[in-house]
């Protein structure tokens, strides 16, 4: 699998992760949160990172499914601590940000395709109401993205 | 003895005849013929649960063979998939290559023929594939916005392709083409890994069944049943996860695979019922 390792003004960090081409990132107080997807064309998968000053990973999480692919684009910020943007499902997705950690049951409280270290706090909660695919397809075609057209990336 | 007394004896011995155990008869023969009667019925209720317990086992020991047989087909399903989206890359790559397309069309054939080959495997897959891979709604990129992505990762993020050569806007398309033919390594070890333990279920599934014939008194028989549950508990399977599928509605794997055990234990547990 594709991974990437990170480097902070010119110097190498030590740290590496997954994904290949880094989709957005953004700075919240003083942790950064990215988007990096794998570029695999016909199964993208999001990995969601949430780094502290010292770009030690402080949460993560990943978008990504058995012969889905998504597009990620981001939509907009929702101060003072929501993200929206869409990537597959067909639905808005939102990641709130929390100031410190909070309890969550692992496994029940994500919605479908998201998936996250097996841990009993996290830092960002990711939502959504994601939809199947129509059982039969109409043209044998993905619905091909147009959200690059309608929305514009930050 | 009085007349009702006699009559009651005589009516209690042919009940006692129709079992088929006559060596209760013989073990009971010296009681009065009520407490016979139900020193019988219970007995009979015993073997009667003891039968359809072992009947209930058996019908389990199907279900080893119909997870095996899912897991086996849908695995293989996936590692083939990968095998020939990987191969259609490679033949439109030395296609392009060789002059007979333009790496356009290589691209855009690339785009195309991975959805027809997505669904021939889906087809190929058992319901709980099918509802697997239908578990969330899919977006694609156009091409026009692979060709942007593709330019902006090879040249840097503020290139218009237009503004390339055809040397790299041809080298554009074949990233394009090389990126349709990968997929998911994660996915593909971890059903390599699925794949080997729903063969070594089904190699559990033969040995159990091998034991269940070689206890056996009559083998023949033994061996067809056997062989019929087994048959029977995968179609079963197949069949249950399918009518689940129709009910549940798209994109529901839990319930697709509860319908398939549910439907492949009732298959097996009608078929070893009706041996």
């Amino acid at each position: 699998m594709p991974r990437s390792a990170l480097i902070l003004n010119g110097q190498p960090t030590g740290q590496v992760i997954d994904g290949a081409v880094l989709e957005a990132a953004i700075r919240w107080r003083d942790l950064l949160l990215a988007f990096v997807t794998d570029n695999i064309l016909h199964e993208e998968a999001l990995h969601i990172y949430l780094f502290d000053a010292q770009l030690n990973i402080v949460d993560s999480a990943r978008l990504g499914w058995m012969y889905a692919t998504g597009v990620f684009s981001l939509l907009n910020l929702c101060p003072p601590n929501t993200v929206r943007f869409r990537f597959f499902g067909d639905t808005d997705w939102t990641l709130e940000l929390f100031d410190g950690d909070v309890f969550a049951i692992p496994f029940f409280q994500d919605p479908r395709g998201v998936s996250r270290p097996f841990r009993f706090h996290r830092r960002f909660q990711i939502n959504g109401n994601p939809k199947p695919e129509p059982s039969v397809p109409t043209t044998g075609q993905p619905d091909v993205s147009t959200d690059r057209d309608k929305y514009h990336r930050s | 003895m009085s007349v009702s007394g006699a009559l009651e004896e005589h009516l209690a011995l042919q009940r006692l005849r129709k079992f088929k155990h006559r060596q209760f008869f013989a073990t009971y023969a010296g009681f009065p013929p009520s407490s016979l009667v139900i020193a019988m019925t219970s007995a009979d209720k015993k073997s009667e649960d003891r039968t359809r317990f072992d009947l209930a086992v058996k019908s389990l020991e199907s279900q080893v063979t119909n997870i095996g047989a899912h897991v086996t087909i849908d695995s293989t399903t996936r590692l083939a998939y990968s095998r020939e989206i990987k191969a259609m890359a490679k033949k439109l790559e030395s296609d392009a290559l060789a002059g007979k397309i333009t790496w356009a069309e290589a691209a855009n054939q690339a785009q195309e023929t991975r959805n027809v080959v997505m669904e021939v495997f889906r087809r190929r897959s058992t319901p709980i594939g099918r509802a697997m891979a239908q578990y969330l709604k899919i977006k694609g990129y156009s091409l026009n916005e692979l060709v942007a992505r593709h330019s902006a990762l090879h040249y840097g993020p503020n290139t218009k392709f237009k503004n390339l050569s055809m040397s790299q806007k041809n080298a554009v398309y074949a990233s394009i083409v090389r990126s349709a033919g990968t997929s998911n390594l994660k996915v593909n070890s971890a059903l390599r890994r699925l794949s080997f333990a729903g063969r070594g279920l089904i190699v559990i599934s033969l040995g159990v069944s091998v034991y269940n014939i070689a206890t056996s008194k009559n083998k023949f028989s033994a061996a067809g049943e056997e062989l019929l549950a087994t048959g029977a508990s995968i179609g079963g399977g197949i069949a249950g996860g399918a009518i689940a599928g129709l009910a549940c509605g798209p994109g529901a794997p839990v319930c697709v695979t509860i319908g398939a055990f549910v439907g492949g234990a009732l298959a097996a547990f009608g078929i070893r019922s009706l041996w």
